[in-house]
Parts: C-alpha cells; structure tokens; sequence
C-alpha cells in the first residue's frame, strides 16, 4: 500500500467486509472443518510472512532466525499447560512476554552487526536454542512436549484467534509504516549512514521494528502448536519456519502489505498438494522461488510484463 | 560575529589508525565557510565526528554555545546541526517526497514540515515535478539537491556539506553553488563546504581552512591567503 493513497476509502471498505465475512465463516463454522483448516494455516502464515516482511523488505534487517520465537512461544504454552495445568491463554500470554524480553536481550548485540552478518547471526542463535532445548530435562529433551487444553478449542475457535491476531498485526503494520516512523525505518533500509545523518534514531527504530516482529511471530507460534498439540526442538526451531517466510514474501513481493498476503495463500495451498510427492516438494517451491526472483523479482503483486517500468512510470 | 559551530582539538580515527591527528575549525553565525584538502587528508572524518557518526578520541564540539561532543547523532540534527554526506545519498526506493519529508524526522521541524516542503520545491522546481519518482531514478545532480533539500527540511543553523561537487558535471556544480549562495544570504544558514576543489570552495567563502595529513596547516579569509601558501598547504611541497 503506498502513501498518499487514492483509493484509500474503498480499500479499507473492502478489507472491513473481508475481515467480517471471515469472522462470520469461523464464528459458525459455516465453511467446514477442512476449508477452516486451511484458512487457519494462512491466516497464521500472512501474519510470519507479514512480520519478516517487515522486517527485511521494509527494515533492512533479513533475519534467519525468526523460528526462535516460535519456539520458545510454543514450548512455553506447553510448559505451562501440561507441566502446570495452567488453562492456555495464560500459556500464549507468558510465551508473548519471554519473546519479547528475548528479543529485547537478543536485540542488544544482533542491532551492532548487519546484513549478512546479521542473518547468520540470527540462525546460530536460533539454532542454539534448538540445541539447549534437546539437552534440557525440564523440556522432555528431544522426546518433545503434549500442549494440553481443556477443553480443546474447536477449528473455527482457532481460526477465529488467527484471524484477530493477522488482522491485528497487519493493522498495526500498516499504522507504523504509514507514521513519520515509517519514513525512517524505509531510509534505514536504504542507507543507514544517511539516515542517521537525517535524524533518524536508527537502533530505536531497529530495535522497535525486531521486538514488535518477534512478537508477532511468538504468537502466531503460540497458535500453531495449541493447534497441533505437540512441539518437539526440531519442529520448534526448525530453519523450515524461516525459509517459508522467506518464500512467501519473495513470492508475494517484498516492502508491500498485500505481498505476503498473496504469497501465504500460494503457500500453504502449493505446500499441501505437493506433500504427497515428499522428497519432491522442497525441490519444487525451490524451483518456483527461484524462478521468480529470475523473471519477477518484485513480486506477484508488482508484476509488470516490462521490466523496469515501475522506474519509469511517475505512479 | 559569534561562532554557530566550533570545533576544537579534535583527535579521532578507526582503531589505532588517527585520520584527523588535531583540528579545529569554527563557523561564525550565518558566514560559509571552507575546509579543503587532498584525498586522504581526514575531511570527512571530521565531519563524521560533527555529525555524531564517529566518536572523536579527543576535543570539544559546541552548537551554539553549548557541548554537544557526546550527543547521539539525531539529537543535533534537532539541534540544528545537519550533514549531507558525501555523494548526496538518497533513499533509493523511496520518492524524492518521501526523501524530503524524512529530513523532517524530529518533532520541531515535523510542524514546519509543509512550510518547508514549499521552500525546497521552490529553491529546486526540478524536483517538484519529479516528487513521486524514486530517488534511485533520478541523475546524480538531481540526487545531490534531493540531499540538500533532506537537510533543509530539518531546519537548520548550520549545513555541512561534503564533496558536494563529487562527480557531478561542472554546470550541475555551479548551479546548486548558486543556490546555496541563496540560501547562506536569505535564510541566514551558515554554511560549511567540505571539498577537494579549493579554488572553487575558496572563492565562494567568507573564511577558508585547507587540511593535510589529519591537520589544520592553513586558514585565513581567502583574500589575504596567497596562491603559493595554499599550493604549499595542499600538497605539503614547498
């Protein structure tokens, strides 16, 4: 979405009756369990998608490592509902607030490095996580850990949960994107130097940019594993999380709102179909990524038969 | 005349490696001043030290009057403190509007940011028409008044530019001198010209310094500063 917007009324219209029209399908169910299903599956990749997005298409800072949040998010609900008992809304709560006191700590030698530095950084660290968590008792070790829920939530409940949390965090993308904040996180992007000499205050905006993400991302996490009841240190810090983000942005078209959208629906759809040729299936997405960063690199969402248009064309 | 900015004894460089060994230099209020000198002879350094990017190991830095030498970066810019660095570098994937109103980054100006937007369109009408195009589109002259009309939005007391004249033709050069001329007798801005061309810097200046080897070896008003001492200075050769 661009700034100084024309068709900003009719947009937000559009979106609002989408938005309402998905609450009602998962509210009554209406769709059946396995369309619901899927559509969780999207919402939940919209919003990582969304939040690497944000962070590498729009703020420079191409993280490797975002599966640490999801991990540490998912097994704190797991702790937290079959250690303790606990009901697990206090589980998503706790995982949200670990996540951010981790990125917060992370962020304090990750914003001193850059670019792939930085990426490489992130994925050891994450890796790291993996690796502590296979060695710790109070985790199962690598037998893995039940997320217990009672009741269980149906599918539409769930569903429901990835549609306020996806709307929610793409309303608050677009908020920040289009404050004076937004300005300064895009000339970051482009040039540090100079937009620290414009007076930008670059490790404030890093900072907020990778915390907020991090949350984000933990509680799409959150969601993920109360759906599938299990969370094991390959499944929770997996790099698989990274590479689908990195996927379905580059497919959608990175530094814009509706890229990832459309990437996270391509996705899971192409994901699902191709798993019953396994083996194959990675070596497929790999081929399409790779093909669209060949012949269009800046996404579904800006293709243009022409290459080069869009730096000719004023709008 | 009081000094907008001054710089006293400043020691700074990467490591153990001093790039400016000791210099200062000061920028009386809406006067424009020079700093020449040869590649290598620690100019942007110094004027990375003024702008908060490199710390300096030693020395004083003051903005009207007060010690701003510890200060973050984007705090003297609010102060009023503004470099366009070397290159004129733009945010490539940004428009040139969005460039110029991310000058208007701290709050202060942000209120003046329309005011300020008109100042620049009407100072550079070429970029008006080129206001939604991304800056990575535009020509290197372009591009440098893009920088320049960055600082402005930021309303400033002191603008410091760096190699503006770097790789840009010579009558791109002597227009955008032209308009800061405008700018240093209108607006009252006071002016500091880092650049390697010193005859040109020279001439447009109130005051001139001319840097080697990480020093001050010469300052002066450019009238009373003879051809030999400056060809002295630069190269270092008597």
């Amino acid at each position: 979405m661009h700034r100084n917007d024309p068709h900003k009324g009719i947009r937000t219209v559009l979106y609002t009756a989408v938005f309402l029209l998905l609450l009602a399908a998962g509210l009554t169910g209406f769709p059946g369990n396995n369309i619901l299903r899927y559509g969780f599956r999207i919402l939940l990749y919209i919003t990582i998608g969304e939040m690497w997005n944000l962070l590498s298409g729009y703020a420079g800072m191409t993280s490797l490592g975002q599966q640490a949040f999801i991990g540490l998010s998912g097994y704190t609900l797991a702790v937290v509902t079959t250690r303790y008992g606990l009901p697990y809304p206090l589980g998503i709560l706790l995982g949200l607030l670990i996540s951010l006191a981790a990125a917060f700590l992370l962020s304090l030698f990750l914003l001193r490095i850059d670019g792939m530095y930085f990426a490489i950084t992130t994925w050891v660290v994450a890796e790291a996580l993996g690796t502590l968590f296979m060695s710790m008792t109070y985790v199962n070790r690598g037998a893995g850990m039940t997320v217990t829920a009672e009741p269980y939530p149906r599918i539409g409940r769930l569903f429901v949960m990835a549609l306020l949390l996806c709307s929610l965090s793409l309303v608050l993308a677009e908020l920040l994107l289009r404050s004076g904040y937004g300005l300064g996180i895009m000339a970051m992007r482009d040039d540090p130097e100079a937009a620290e000499a414009a007076g930008v205050n670059v490790k404030l905006a890093k900072r907020a940019v990778y915390i907020f993400a991090a949350g984000v991302t933990a509680l799409a996490g959150s969601l993920f594993f109360l759906n599938k009841g299990t969370i094991y240190p390959e499944s929770g810090f997996d790099i698989g999380w990274t590479i689908s983000m990195v996927f379905i942005v580059i497919i959608g078209g990175s530094g814009t709102i509706e890229g990832p959208v459309i990437g996270a629906v391509l996705y899971v759809l192409l994901s699902e179909y191709l798993a019953r040729y396994p083996g194959w299936s990675n070596m497929i997405l790999g081929a399409i990524a790779i093909l669209m960063i060949l012949f269009c690199p800046r996404g579904i969402v800006r293709f243009s038969p022409r290459p080069k248009d869009h730096l000719t064309k004023a709008r | 005349m009081t000094d907008v900015f001054r710089m006293e004894n400043i020691k700074a460089g990467y490591g153990d490696f001093a790039a400016v060994e000791e210099a200062g230099i000061s920028i009386p209020e809406g006067a424009m001043v020079s700093l020449t000198g040869t590649n290598g002879s620690g100019k942007t350094t110094l004027m990375n030290v003024a702008a908060g990017i490199i710390r300096p190991s030693s020395g004083r830095i003051m903005l009207n009057g007060a010690d701003i030498t510890g200060m973050e970066p984007e705090k003297r810019v609010s102060a009023g403190l503004t470099l366009v660095p070397q290159g004129g570098r733009c945010f490539a994937r940004m428009t040139v509007e969005d460039n110029l109103i991310t000058g208007s980054y701290d709050r202060r100006a942000r209120k003046k940011s329309r005011d300020l937007l008109e100042k620049v369109y009407d100072l550079f009408p070429g970029l008006k028409d080129k206001r939604f195009q991304p800056a990575g589109t535009l020509s290197g002259g372009e591009r440098q008044m893009t920088a320049i009309g960055r600082a402005l939005m930021s309303d400033p007391s002191v603008i410091l530019f760096d190699e503006l004249s770097l790789g840009l033709a010579p009558l791109v050069v002597k227009s955008i001198y032209e308009r800061l001329k405008e700018l240093n007798d209108k607006e009252r801005i006071s002016i500091l010209l880092v650049e390697q061309d010193t005859v040109r810097a020279m001439r447009m200046s109130d005051y001139s310094y001319i840097m080697l080897k990480g020093r001050i070896v010469l300052e002066g008003k450019p009238g009373e500063l003879s051809g030999e001492r400056i060809r002295e200075a630069y190269f270092g050769v008597k």
